[in-house]
């Protein structure tokens, strides 16, 4: 069955100019490949600078990807003009991070989410209109708020406006970037479940794009982890959360603070030293090798060969020299003695 | 033993073209030598008021009223001058937003070693000796040379330790933290509260932090208090908050938050927003979310009754089993 999106060897460079006037080449996305299937929703989690938006604005066309091809329910949109991809814009929506930012605050709620109804000439008039109070209903916006204007709907609100002018064409493929993230905790909660039960009722596939684990946990099948611009595990939930084998992934479960003061004791102070490297000149060989807690145990191939994505089990890939080498418990112990090394030290 | 921060019904209004907004109704709060107090509650609830509210750091459309008690004296009165003495130098602030709070046309280390030419009294070369330490005690590698840069050149994360570094420059006694980890990855983030951790160790520091992440809260704070709508409606030690929390509202904020490695099929939701109080409450303001409201809660408003020892919550219907 074809997958709803397909994405090949996808790279992203931007060329920009240098401290000393020479041009610099940012390594957004370097080779990314994954598929999402029917009704599925795929994780796509990092930290800042990973390239996870950059994967998210080239899936929907917002910039030209340099190479690698992008397949939306088997057609290639990779290099498709702007103006033969508005058909298939219907098919394909976005949910932006900032509800504050990403509505216009001149158009009326109705108008916002009435829009795409407008320039894709779905419907018009009593039509529309049916179209837009539904939707606001399905999103849990009362009739009243559509005459309102951004300004005066609090976050959760205009996030609901902002899924309901994505989903007011029912899409097959919802791009969410960081949706919850600009909203309180509360607020979150309810916007994570609509989400689920507008995927359930709706059927779309969905890009959920977030740097928040455990939100990842709670809505995605699938999860790929992104660093430097390149997936570096992918694999299905229950695999992913509970026998993650890069060190990388690793690390970020181990960064999730539980709410839960006993855990305190527990949790291995940070063993992830630094910041992530700049892409203009990701490192070479393993982009991880800087900051791995098994940095010494890998060289010296991490510093010359680039980890390849190989699967360990039938749908769990890793990017790691050492993956599968030794099983996952030696590695925790390994990090471990090296955090431990160094509050002594 | 008497405490450092002693605040007594800190109470703040904003005149606004809407009218009065009570951003902060009637507040006490007292913070120990050494002790991290978290400020917990959504935005909106005025933590962030609160505290910046104990250095007069607020526009003039705000009016204060309380009392902020500190070694002696009352802040809320003090003279500008008397005030200068104490921000930065025994009261020190760090906020949410590194990159927009330090100055992007001096150097990270000529802001570093103004506090302690202005407050100490130091020399250039003694300031510049110190902040190359203060660096090294926030882990920045390579002190010397991000002294001479400016903060576009250094990465979020490196900016708010520069921020800790210069708030910790003249060894406050108490240190704000606003929101300090919000903007920055999940790895930065244990590193930045390791080290606040270290700080109150190694120099006694207190630590009010204020957070919307019980995450964070979970990890390092002593004490929390919880907020909403411009009051403290719980206060206990961590543990029990999280054990044993009286109030809904705590309940509904705890339950609320995915936890990892514990999946759930639906999250708890409190339907509602947090209203806008346009003066001091008359009934409980979260009443109207409630799952347990009843009469009484919209007739009359609940005041902080102790319910165990260490253990306050301001409610008529408080949950009483562990959760």
């Amino acid at each position: 069955m074809t997958p709803v999106l397909r994405v090949v060897d996808l790279v992203k460079h931007f060329k920009v100019g240098g401290q000393t006037g020479r041009a610099l080449t940012v390594h957004a996305v370097d080779g990314v490949s994954f598929e999402i299937g029917e009704r599925e929703i795929f994780g796509l989690v990092g930290e800042s600078g990973s390239g996870k938006t950059t994967v998210a604005q080239c899936v929907a066309r917002l910039y030209e990807p340099t190479s690698g091809s992008i397949e939306l329910d088997g057609v290639d949109i990779t290099h498709m003009s702007q103006r033969a991809l508005r058909p298939l814009r219907r098919t394909m929506h976005t949910v932006f991070q900032n509800p504050y930012s990403s509505l216009n605050p001149r158009m009326t709620c109705e108008q916002i989410i009435k829009e795409p109804l407008d320039s894709h000439r779905v419907a018009r008039g009593t039509e529309s209109r049916r179209m837009v109070v539904e939707t606001a209903d399905r999103v849990g916006l009362r009739a009243a708020l559509l005459e309102r204007y951004p300004h005066e709907l609090s976050g959760g609100q205009r996030q609901r406006v902002g899924l309901a002018r994505s989903l007011v064409l029912k899409p097959r493929l919802l791009i969410a970037d960081e949706p919850v993230s600009a909203l309180d905790v509360s607020i979150q909660a309810s916007i994570l479940n609509l989400l689920k039960d507008l995927q359930d009722d709706m059927g779309f596939s969905c890009l959920f794009i977030s740097h928040d684990l455990a939100t990842v946990e709670f809505l995605c099948e699938r999860v790929a982890v992104m660093y430097l611009g390149q997936i570096v595990e992918s694999a299905n939930r229950q695999t992913l959360f509970s026998h993650a084998e890069h060190p990388y992934t690793r690390a970020l479960l181990d960064a999730v603070l539980v709410p839960d003061p006993e855990a305190r004791r527990t949790r291995d102070r940070s063993h992830l030293h630094g910041e992530i490297p700049s892409p203009t000149d990701p490192p070479i060989g393993c982009r991880f090798r800087t900051r791995c807690p098994l940095s010494e145990e890998s060289a010296p191939r991490s510093l010359e060969e680039e980890p390849q994505l190989r699967e360990l089990t039938p749908g769990h890939a890793v990017a790691c020299h050492l993956a599968g080498a030794h099983g996952g418990q030696r590695h925790t112990a390994s990090a471990g003695a090296a955090g431990g090394a160094g509050n002594t030290g | 033993m008497s405490a450092l921060l002693d605040v007594r019904g800190l109470s703040v209004q904003f005149a606004s073209s809407h009218g009065r907004v009570q951003a902060v109704d009637d507040v006490s709060l007292t913070v120990g030598a050494g002790e991290i107090v978290g400020l917990v509650g959504e935005s909106g609830c005025g933590k962030s008021v609160a505290t910046m509210s104990l250095l007069r750091l607020l526009p003039p459309t705000a009016t204060v009223s309380g009392e902020a008690w500190f070694e002696g004296t009352n802040l809320l009165v003090q003279s500008p001058r008397q005030l200068r003495a104490v921000r930065g130098r025994k009261v020190s602030f760090i906020f949410q937003e590194p990159m927009s709070s330090l100055n992007p046309l001096f150097t990270i280390g000529e802001q570093i070693t103004e506090v302690m030419r202005k407050h100490l009294g130091l020399s250039r070369r003694e300031a510049r000796r110190r902040a190359v330490n203060l660096l090294e005690t926030v882990r920045i590698a390579d002190p010397a040379r991000r002294l001479s840069e400016y903060p576009h050149q250094l990465s979020g994360g490196m900016c708010q330790r520069a921020m800790i570094a210069m708030a910790i420059a003249c060894q406050p006694k108490l240190l704000i933290a606003d929101e300090p980890t919000t903007a920055l990855d999940v790895t930065i983030q244990t590193e930045v509260l390791d080290l606040l951790r270290d700080l109150r160790d190694e120099l006694g520091m207190a630590v009010i932090l204020i957070t919307h992440n019980l995450g964070v809260v979970a990890d390092i704070v002593d004490r929390v208090c919880v907020m909403y709508a411009g009051r403290k409606i719980e206060e206990a030690p961590v543990e029990e908050i999280f054990r044993a929390s009286h109030h809904p509202y705590t309940r509904g904020l705890i339950a609320a938050v995915p936890r990892l490695g514990n999946r759930v099929d639906r999250l708890e939701e409190i339907p509602g927003h947090v209203p806008v109080m346009h003066g001091p409450a008359s009934m409980c303001s979260f009443a109207p979310r409630c799952p347990r409201a009843a009469d009484d809660c919209v007739e009359y408003r609940p005041e902080l009754e102790p319910l165990e020892r260490n253990h306050t919550a301001a409610c008529f219907h408080p949950y009483q089993a562990p959760v």
